[in-house]
């Protein structure tokens, strides 16, 4: 191949950008051997989740939002029933005596506090404090989660009246 | 065979590679350059340098300065104009890599930090906390990723260089990921394919490390010239040989032998400094040479310490406290820890010489070209010049950055001017090497393991930081035994794909006629200088018979010829190299003296 | 040097010729069971098992090593600095992602030690994975400084300690890709960028000296960019620098948010600042 040809390459290469293959420049002069090659991929398991301590814990951090997210639902269904009228209302109410939403909410305490707790740990990572040269220790910023916690669920005990 | 066509190959993609292939990019970026690697070039050696690049930034300090030291520390055994390039162009590629990025550690205002490094007698050397050469391979191999003109071919081994009518015609080289050997034609070639320090069983350097470069150029008919002087690392881990860098004492690390005494002072490098007061060019700051050759004596005199891994001394960094020492200087101390269950902060860490750098290499002149006209060599695998007998820490790291520009442009400018077209005769010569080459899997009877084994014993033996004609003669024997039983050594694995057997092999025959240079070299050098020292009666330099660089020029039968060239010396006559008190005293005040006119004796500017 | 290591014929191969200087005396024999896989012969990888003698001082690595010069020379594995910063020897050690260099035999005693090849990679050959998909999404991101250029005479850029604090831990990545064998993300979503990807893209957004976080933002703000990532954190865990990638991708998610918010306002993508 020509000088000129392979600059005209350069050439064209360049006009695209720096997206431009670098392979572009080099010429390839006749056909390739054939490739040796038989990459082998194993395929991801359906079940990778529990494979380790690591993933289960991960696993459950993210089953602790459908948990949670079941029993703002049923929160939301109440709310509805409040606004329809008494009959709805009572109606509401007897149903959480029913043992699978008694479930439900055992359930959904502890799931809120494992979705707390774990949302809580991986805080540190997204907020930074830069003090001088150094972060702020990850512990603090877990902390501060906690005091605002405990700060807020104060407040609101206190305004509906300490019940 | 797969051909390929480009007007630049670059064979390794180190910090040298790296700087090159940039600069040719940059100079012309209408060539095609192709960067051609045995390992993705982000495992490249350089990524294991720790200490800094030197160049001159401070108030106190001076080019001059910096020459006056690398011409001492090389025992005047530097090529003067490449020196004064050098150290007139280092700063500059130091601030270009901070443009790129890279991550130099800072003073409290935002300018750059330099420490004191062995040799120099000004603190100049950049650093990126401890693992410098880390941040220079990882911000040139991001920067190379900007330009569209240079093509990699990664897990590409290099075979051979291919001449035809007197000038470089390309590269042969195999591709492990696909399993067929590719033909890079092109006019211009640049080496850069580090050292071979492998070559010795104990040593700093990583698996790659094998001389390819030197002995594709070597078997081309290229002189290896100054391939005698090897350094040893003064501190090096006993067992591993894991590099443990001159920057711990740089920031006040000291060395103790069994009984607690800072041994140094006894061996011209004192008087004794105080401790967590380092002074430039004392005791522990003093040349590489000078203090592995402290080692070996208090070795003698049985003043080292004994451990499970060998005999060693301690670097004793306690004084700087736990939390200086996890700032400037973590990768030590996670190195420490890990392998050898030692917390510096807490106890002293054993080190002992380990074999590091090859001075040595592909003969350059100051503009890295060769004697093969399209073929130039930068970084470890070139003598450019630079070092001398003896590598200052922290030039080297340099040296690939302001070297590697200059190939480069060198490399560009002569693709530009002299291109060269596509030829039978050079396709079919590859072909049928690289077929002889193939043709090696699957065949022999010499295990691979038992003869690299037996060369490394035989190099630590013979060629190491004390030599005698006798231990010599016997590892050139030996190396020449080693590679007749090479003619037949064993291959058994057949697979084409990522054959690491079969590239082991082929590195082997690289270091096994690397190591005949260099043992066939220190037998003719009878002088001692730099790092090439000898207890044979030949015990001190010799200045009127050996100021000369050695060279070796291969055969394919037999020992190479060893011929000798002269030193391009300017400015700097030849002084008495001297550190410590000895040193301060032989130094006279800066003369204005004009070039070429010869400086008192015993004086150096 | 002991007087049988003199005697070549009586080499015992164990220690690479430093003789009595080498790894000490031997503790005990570990059985390793080592993946492998010939991409000229094999339909699929089986696994081999390989008895290796080891001392206090033996790592994973020289294990390995040992078996291919005394035992097996087929065996193919990727190593380099032996010192844990080229980043080559990853492996799934009992699979967990790990360097297999420093990772010492003594602590998997008695065994036995399976070895296999990082997860979420094609196999080529044996241990050796397929880095490619990695190398282009590295290109992707555009990892290096995107600046005016300042004349190169002079002291170049400032820049304090404190300024370095906000992207030096991500620049200490030494590609080993431990971090996409750890990610389920890399296994499930196959053209995420994936931890190291992300991180080298972070460490030059927050480089006081880069102005490319507009050119870099479309590759990261999409769905293979950040946001396949669900925040697992395993890659975090299995990182022997301490680079926590985690950070830096939760960290890139709400820059990009706030970016995605400020574009109604500020100027976009690729306009001139």
């Amino acid at each position: 191949m020509s000088a000129s040809t392979v600059s005209g390459r350069a050439a064209a290469a360049r006009s695209k950008g720096s997206d431009a293959r670098p392979e572009a420049l080099v010429v390839r002069d006749g056909a390739a051997p054939v490739s040796a090659r038989r990459p082998y991929r194993a395929p991801t398991s359906r079940t990778w989740f529990l494979k380790t301590r690591e993933y289960r814990a991960y696993a459950l951090r993210e089953a602790s939002s459908v948990v949670v997210g079941l029993f703002v639902f049923d929160l939301a269904v109440g709310f509805v029933c409040l606004h329809r009228g008494l009959d709805a209302w009572q109606w509401w109410v007897a149903m959480q005596t029913r043992p699978v939403n008694l479930i439900l909410t055992a359930l959904s305490v502890v799931m809120s506090l494992v979705h707390a707790t774990t949302w809580f740990q991986a805080t540190p990572k997204i907020i930074r404090i830069r003090r001088g040269r150094r972060y702020v220790a990850d512990g603090w910023v877990v902390a501060q989660h906690y005091v605002l916690l405990l700060a807020f669920a104060a407040i609101v005990y206190v305004w509906l009246g300490g019940l | 065979m797969q051909t390929l066509r480009a007007d630049i190959a670059i064979v390794g993609g180190g910090g040298a590679g790296l700087r090159a292939a940039i600069a040719a990019a940059s100079a012309n970026p209408e060539l095609s350059i192709v960067l051609i690697s045995k390992v993705y070039p982000m495992r490249s050696h350089t990524v294991a340098a720790e200490g800094g690049a030197a160049g001159v930034v401070g108030e106190g300090d001076s080019i001059d300065k910096h020459f006056a030291d690398t011409v001492s520390g090389g025992d005047w055994l530097c090529d003067q104009d490449v020196v004064q390039f050098f150290v007139e162009h280092a700063a500059e590629e130091m601030y270009q890599l901070e443009r790129w990025g890279c991550p130099w550690s800072r003073k409290g205002d935002g300018n750059v930090d330099v420490r004191r490094f062995g040799g120099m007698s000004e603190p100049r050397t950049w650093f990126a906390a401890d693992k410098t050469g880390f941040h220079l391979l990882h911000t040139l191999f991001q920067t190379s990723l900007k330009h569209a003109s240079i093509a990699r071919l990664d897990e590409h081994l290099a075979l051979e260089l291919v001449v035809h009518d007197d000038r470089v015609a390309g590269v042969l080289t195999y591709n492990q990921r696909d399993g067929y050997p590719v033909l890079v034609e092109a006019g211009a070639v640049i080496m850069a394919t580090g050292g071979a320090g492998r070559i010795y069983a104990q040593n700093t350097n990583g698996a790659i490390v094998t001389g390819d470069g030197m002995a594709m150029a070597y078997r081309a008919g290229v002189a290896l010239r100054d391939m005698e002087f090897v350094q040893y690392h003064p501190t090096g881990l006993p067992g591993s040989g894991i590099l443990i860098t001159e920057g711990c004492r740089g920031e006040g690390g000291v060395l103790l032998n069994k009984d607690g005494h800072r041994y140094l002072a006894d061996y011209g490098l004192g008087p004794e400094t105080p401790i967590g007061e380092p002074k430039n060019k004392y005791m522990e700051l003093g040349p590489r040479d000078r203090l592995s050759q402290a080692f070996w004596h208090e070795q003698r005199k049985g003043s080292t310490i004994s451990t499970p891994r060998g005999d060693a001394v301690h670097l004793d960094l306690r004084h700087l406290g736990a939390a200086y020492l996890h700032e400037r200087l973590p990768l030590i101390c996670e190195l420490a820890e890990k392998y050898l269950g030692v917390d510096p902060a807490t106890e002293p860490i054993p080190v002992c010489p380990t074999a590091h750098y090859t001075m040595g290499g592909i003969e350059t002149d100051v503009t890295t070209a060769t004697g093969l006209p399209g073929l130039y060599a930068v970084g470890e695998c070139a003598s450019s010049g630079l070092h001398g007998a003896n590598r200052l820490g922290s030039n080297s790291l340099a040296e690939l950055v302001v070297l590697g520009k200059v190939a480069g442009e060198q490399a560009a400018a002569f693709a530009w001017s002299e291109p060269t077209g596509p030829s039978v005769a050079v396709r079919t010569a590859a072909q049928d090497t690289g077929a002889r080459l193939v043709s090696m899997m699957g065949r022999g009877t010499e295990k691979p393991a038992l003869i690299r084994a037996e060369l490394g014993r035989t190099m630590d033996d013979g060629v190491g930081i004390f030599r005698t004609a006798e231990g010599m003669a016997a590892t050139a024997a030996k190396v020449a035994e080693l590679k007749e039983r090479y003619a037949d050594v064993q291959v058994v694995d057949t697979c084409p794909v990522y054959n690491t057997d079969w590239a082991g092999v082929v590195e082997l025959g690289a270091m096994l006629d690397v190591a005949q240079a260099m043992v066939h070299s220190a037998i003719g050098r009878e002088e001692s200088r730099g790092s090439h020292q000898r207890l044979d009666g030949f015990t001190e330099r010799d200045d009127d018979r050996f100021l000369a660089h050695s060279r070796a020029w291969f055969r394919t039968e037999g020992a190479p010829t060893i011929s000798y060239a002269p030193v391009a010396i300017t400015t700097s006559q030849p002084a008495r190299r001297a550190y410590g008190a000895a040193g301060a005293a032989a130094t006279a005040p800066p003369s204005a003296a004009a070039p070429g006119a010869s400086a008192p004796e015993g004086a150096s500017r | 040097m002991s007087e049988e290591c003199a005697d070549s014929a009586n080499c015992c191969g164990s220690c690479d010729g430093a003789g009595d200087r080498g790894s000490g005396a031997v503790l005990g024999t570990i059985r390793l069971q080592v993946q492998r896989y010939r991409p000229d012969l094999d339909t699929a990888p089986s696994v081999q098992e390989y008895d290796v003698p080891w001392g206090q001082d033996t790592s994973v690595l020289d294990a390995l090593t040992w078996i291919k010069d005394e035992l097996d020379p087929s065996l193919t594995f990727r190593w380099s600095c032996r010192m844990a910063i080229c980043g080559s020897c990853g492996f799934m050690l009992n699979g967990v992602p790990k360097l297999g260099c420093e990772q010492f035999v003594r602590d998997y005693a008695p065994g036995p030690l399976l070895v296999e090849p990082l997860e979420n990679f094609s196999v080529e050959r044996d241990l050796v994975v397929d880095l490619e998909p990695f190398m282009s999404r590295l290109a992707a991101v555009k990892p290096f400084v995107v600046a005016d250029d300042v004349p190169l005479a002079g002291p170049g850029n400032l820049q304090t300690p404190e300024q370095m604090l906000a992207f030096h831990d991500y620049a200490m990545c030494i590609n080993c890709l431990l971090c996409y064998s750890a990610c389920p993300q890399v296994g499930i979503a196959a053209d995420f960028l994936g931890p190291a990807a992300v991180t080298a893209a972070v460490r030059y957004n927050r480089d006081s000296r880069d102005h490319g976080e507009d050119l870099r933002l479309p590759v990261l703000d999409s769905e293979a960019g950040l946001w396949a990532c669900t925040f697992v954190g395993a890659c975090s865990t299995a990182c022997p620098k301490g680079v926590d990638p985690a950070a830096a991708i939760q960290q890139a998610k709400a820059a990009a948010a706030k970016a995605w918010a400020g574009e109604f306002v500020l100027p976009r993508h690729g306009a001139v600042r």
